[in-house]
């Protein structure tokens, strides 16, 4: 096995555990607030599923980086001035300090849930579409429809949901 | 592999857990109930990371970059050098004194933060801050890596 | 009150740093900034320290540790003070920021 596949290996576990935990995060958040109140048991299933999400986080993003680290030592330096890549850190960045946003209580669940979704999603897709043509402001406004477009979804199931 | 190579690597992954431990500050200062133990050692943590990175980034730096990669990069982007390499190796510099004030407030000061809110606030900056920073510093230096052609 | 004198004492040793973390990002914002209008201070600093980076290295390190002990001796005890260089601290990291990347910014495009 090689270097760049020990960081596909790794940069794919990080994004399988942020994107499963993202989602799991959010099914059972919604499971949790059918009754209105999150209990002590549902409380402590959230804070593991976070602690995996971040794991996932930290692996994707250090793996990440060694991506841009390799190409650059082998010669591939335009790659770190490609748009679709430079859309993707922008991404992760809105994700992360999201995620500060809400721990701060600045954030309202509503957008901050479907930020946090649609990034993990929106990252995964980035990293797997090939091809040419996507330039940064797009994605970009792409992402932010998308966000909307989750968050309105998710307003839905919940409303579905609630006893 | 040679030196400067794996100095660099290493600096960028020093840098990059010292900003992952930063982020974990933040997000645990943020918390109702503080896990002081927890935080001690992550806020000690980011900063020694921080001292470490500091030091390979200084022998790539001093040894290599300045002979070898800047003139590619003023070649290609010279604002890559010019800006963003000059601003990210003087503001990295801020770092370690900031991270150092965070773990020492955490460290003797660690019991109050829950009842004393004004502090609190200002940990959470300055851990904030810290975090930003790295951020910063980071995409800088992919920018400047990407110049390097 | 042997616990009030151990807070009072915890107080001054990070009003201690805190005031030298400020003056730290201070000195390293000035030589920086300095050292690109003034050229002889650079030169200074890579004649004394072999390149003008590590001297700012060695600098703004040796305020940190060496003036966080002597600041913590003269600081008060109060946590007030405390919460007030702290305040000062993020003020002057956010201006230090925003003046070197300012600086280099207007300098490379020669807008100086």
């Amino acid at each position: 096995m090689n270097i760049y596949e020990l960081l596909v290996i790794s940069h794919i576990i990080g994004t399988v555990l942020g994107v499963g935990g993202a989602t799991f995060a959010e099914i059972f958040y919604v499971r949790a607030l059918r009754d209105g109140t999150v209990s002590g048991e549902e409380g402590a299933t959230l804070k593991t599923i976070y602690t995996i999400l971040r794991i996932g986080l930290f692996m994707a993003v250090l793996s990440g980086f060694g991506f841009l680290l390799y190409f650059s030592l082998t010669g591939h330096e335009e790659y770190l001035y490609n748009e679709k890549l430079w859309a993707k850190l922008t991404i992760v960045f809105f994700l992360m300090v999201n995620a500060i946003l809400i721990q701060a209580k600045r954030m309202p669940l509503w957008l901050g849930s479907a930020i946090s979704l649609t990034s993990w999603y929106t990252a995964l897709i980035l990293g797997v579409l090939r091809g040419a043509g996507y330039t940064y402001f797009g994605v970009l406004i792409v992402y932010a429809m998308a966000v909307l477009v989750v968050a309105y979804f998710l307003h839905v199931i919940e409303s579905k949901l609630k006893y | 592999m040679t030196l400067h190579t794996a100095s660099l690597i290493l600096h960028i992954v020093l840098g990059l857990s010292a900003i992952a431990f930063s982020y974990l500050v933040l997000m645990h200062l943020l918390h109702r109930n503080l896990e002081l133990t927890f935080l001690k050692r992550i806020s000690l943590a980011a900063f020694l990371l921080y001292l470490a990175s500091w030091l390979t980034a200084g022998y790539y730096y001093v040894d290599f970059y300045g002979k070898s990669v800047k003139p590619l990069v003023v070649k290609s982007y010279p604002w890559a050098h010019s800006v963003f390499m000059e601003s990210k190796e003087h503001i990295f510099l801020f770092l370690p004194a900031l991270s150092l004030v965070a773990y020492l407030i955490i460290l003797f000061a660690g019991e109050r933060l829950s009842a004393d809110a004004t502090l609190k606030r200002r940990v959470v900056w300055i851990a904030a801050l810290t975090f930003l920073i790295g951020v910063y510093v980071t995409l800088s230096g992919v920018l400047v890596s990407g110049a390097a052609r | 009150m042997n616990d009030n004198i151990k807070e009072q004492n915890k107080n001054k040793i990070l009003s201690g740093f805190a005031a030298s973390a400020i003056l730290s990002v201070v000195v390293v914002a000035a030589l920086t900034i300095g050292g690109e209008i003034y050229l002889p201070l650079k030169n200074w600093l890579k004649v004394t320290f072999y390149h003008h980076w590590i001297g700012k290295g060695v600098i703004s390190f040796s305020i940190l540790l060496v003036g966080g002990g002597i600041f913590s001796f003269i600081s008060s005890r109060e946590g007030g003070s405390l919460r007030r260089l702290l305040s000062l601290l993020i003020v002057v990291t956010v201006l230090g920021t925003f003046s070197i990347i300012g600086f280099f910014v207007f300098e490379s495009f020669h807008l100086l």
